[in-house]
């Protein structure tokens, strides 16, 4: 990625997420409070799926869940927006030239607004249930910041690829579908045999959710080695992102 | 110092035929035996460097590879080979208005339009007011620009373009837009450009704008640097394979007239079964400079005697206007009965016709001009080009002379 360049069109990205933000609500009665909503309603549904039917019985399930819904709702929304985005823009793309970068990353930077939102809730959630809040609370941003840079390596990969395969987005789908449920989101990573931890450490989301918990729900500091699954595969993500699309963005006036 | 340098700089497209954009398409590729896409060189080994200050056009048919070469130096595609540098800051406007919003207004295009630039927010404030007096939208700002008419759109467009200040600024045919005064503002801006040592290519079809502020020009054809240099020089080539292929165009089209009944009606008792065009030498041509003797040769076969038959043409240009119309009886002249083929030919003396397309009639028909033998209205069309002299408006040129006193 071209930092430069992007600090350069910094107006520009700032232009494409408020357009982004304006436009996913265009026209709808409830507008923003949407973003609020949508969190809520998934946590009130599942809750009362797993407490009632599957009979979970955790003090503050919702919460628990909320902590794992957020982020997981972030990253889900995000990858899927950014992987549409440099298709989306093709007119902008053979005419115009900027960094491409900025595309995904303006999708993905919108999500953080909701996402910020919706962590907003969620702190007046535990404040409310008094679910005690400290020093590892403050280490938040950390964690949200190597969120968005897995998220931000596996979009650029994808929206790359998806210039060249349609299907790419298709496949997607499918796959957050399976995803969530790989992900210690309505369940957590202790309620699994220890022997199954390695495969979840291979995925970033689980070791991410499961820090997020750590720092909110718990009030304590997630492993140590968590904490290195979840940077060195994100770091490798944006990585390998970084030189995908490096590569590959020239040719994206060419193929749309 | 050198603005642009581009070396060697090869491009090409692979053109897939009956291509299929998605996984199941390469699955079966990959099994099927290996087809290979057709290859496109839409550049070849272009070199070529623009001084810092210079006005650069960049001239060709369709299809010559200009706006392939435009997006390379814009860098919004990349060379498969060479390699092109820049100094200073680019933009470039290969669209009009690319990257506008319908929804949005005026001000918010600016603002969106110049973001899409690499501008900040404070940077456009500063260039805002400009904007608007120069595009004379100052009622409009605040409307959403789908109400806008094509020529506030355009105006839009260039206003922002030139007045971000680039170092270099691309152009691809965008002024012919617009109406005269706006393009001759744009013109005076693009010279003020210059003036303060700014570097400007332009891509067109115009090739009176490329002689007029272009000091240095490139002909390309079929992705190849036919000649470049002077601007003068480059556009007389490109005139002269334009008139190449023109004669070629003019001279099918001439073959075709028995093909041609919508613009013919007359008895047929005298037909008229050729017309053409000869230079002095009497060699056929269908491109005159202007002021060059043009001889018409009028082939007829008479089918039945004639006793007093009379021969005319005339000449339209092809917008329609009557330039002129003669005939033989007009001019006092008398034929003998006629009866079976023969030819007449009339020679137009330093035909001095303005620079474009012509149209000629020829006829037949009988001395009270009440029975048309044979007339065909319009259809032999001819070309005349200058000659390199002084140019002049209007539709003649008449011998003359200035005194001062």
């Amino acid at each position: 990625m071209n930092w430069v360049e992007i600090y350069r069109f910094r107006y520009f990205l700032r232009n494409m997420v408020v357009r982004d933000l304006k436009v996913r609500y265009k026209g709808s009665a409830l507008g923003f409070l949407w973003s609020l909503m949508n969190p809520l309603l998934m946590m009130l549904v599942l809750s009362l799926v797993f407490s009632v039917a599957f009979k979970i019985s955790m003090p503050h399930y919702s919460i628990f869940l909320l902590c794992g819904l957020l982020p997981w709702n972030f990253f889900a929304v995000s990858v899927s927006n950014a992987t549409g985005s440099v298709v989306g823009q093709a007119g902008l793309l053979k005419k115009v030239a900027f960094p491409r970068e900025i595309l995904p990353l303006a999708s993905i930077l919108a999500n953080l607004v909701h996402f910020g939102i919706g962590l907003l809730i969620l702190f007046i959630f535990l404040i409310a249930f008094k679910i005690p809040l400290g020093l590892p609370a403050l280490a938040l941003p950390l964690v949200i910041l190597l969120q968005v840079v897995f998220v931000l390596g596996f979009s650029l990969i994808l929206s790359a690829l998806n210039v060249f395969y349609r299907d790419v987005q298709q496949v997607l789908e499918v796959l957050l579908l399976i995803w969530f449920y790989l992900t210690p989101v309505f369940y957590s990573l202790s309620m699994i045999p220890g022997r199954f931890h390695r495969f979840y450490l291979l995925n970033p989301m689980a070791s991410l959710v499961t820090m997020y918990r750590a720092l909110l729900f718990e009030n304590g500091w997630p492993s140590a080695k968590v904490i290195f699954a979840a940077a060195a595969i994100s770091l490798l993500a944006l990585l390998v992102g970084h030189f995908v699309f490096r590569r590959y963005q020239y040719r994206f006036a060419e193929e749309l | 110092m050198d603005a642009i340098v581009v070396e060697q700089v090869s491009k090409h497209f692979r053109i897939f035929q009956g291509r299929e954009d998605t996984l199941k398409g390469t699955f079966a590729r990959l099994f099927r035996s290996r087809v290979h896409p057709e290859e496109f060189w839409a550049l070849r080994d272009v070199s070529f460097s623009v001084a810092q200050g210079e006005t650069f056009g960049i001239i060709g048919e369709n299809g010559s590879g200009k706006s392939t070469l435009l997006k390379l130096l814009c860098g919004i595609l990349r060379p498969d080979q060479g390699s092109i540098g820049i100094n200073g800051r680019v933009a470039g406007l290969l669209e009009l208005g690319a990257g506008f919003h319908p929804d949005l207004t005026g001000r918010e295009n600016i603002y969106l339009n110049g973001s899409l630039l690499g501008f900040s927010k404070s940077q456009i404030d500063r260039r805002f007011g400009e904007i608007v007096s120069f595009a004379e939208l100052e009622g409009f700002i605040d409307t959403p620009i789908k109400h806008y008419s094509s020529g506030m759109y355009v105006r839009l467009g260039f206003a922002i373009a030139v007045n971000v200040d680039p170092d270099v600024l691309l152009i691809d045919e965008v002024l012919a837009v617009g109406d005269e005064s706006f393009q001759h503002k744009c013109y005076e801006r693009l010279q003020d450009f210059k003036r303060r040592g700014k570097t400007f290519v332009l891509v067109t079809h115009d090739l009176g704008a490329v002689e007029k502020f272009c000091t240095q020009a490139m002909l390309l054809r079929d992705g190849r640097v036919v000649t470049s240099g002077p601007s003068r020089k480059a556009v007389d080539i490109y005139r002269g394979h334009v008139a190449e292929k023109e004669e070629g165009a003019l001279a099918e089209a001439a073959s075709k007239v028995e093909e041609i009944a919508s613009n013919r009606w007359g008895t047929q008792e005298v037909e008229i079964v050729g017309v053409s065009f000869h230079d002095a030498n009497g060699e056929v041509r269908h491109r005159f400079k202007t002021g060059e003797s043009i001889v018409i040769r009028i082939a007829y076969k008479a089918k039945v005697r004639i006793e007093d038959p009379v021969f005319g043409i005339a000449i339209h240009r092809s917008d329609g206007v009557h330039v002129t119309g003669i005939n033989t009886a007009l001019d006092g002249l008398c034929f003998a009965p006629l009866q079976g083929e023969g030819l007449v030919e009339c020679q137009l003396e330093n035909a001095s016709l303005n620079v474009g397309s012509y149209l000629l009639s020829a006829a037949t028909h009988d001395r009270e001009e009440r029975r048309a033998y044979d007339y065909h209205d319009r259809q032999y069309p001819f070309e005349v080009a200058s000659n390199g002299g002084p140019t002049f408006s209007g539709l003649l040129s008449i011998a003359h002379r200035w005194r001062l006193s």
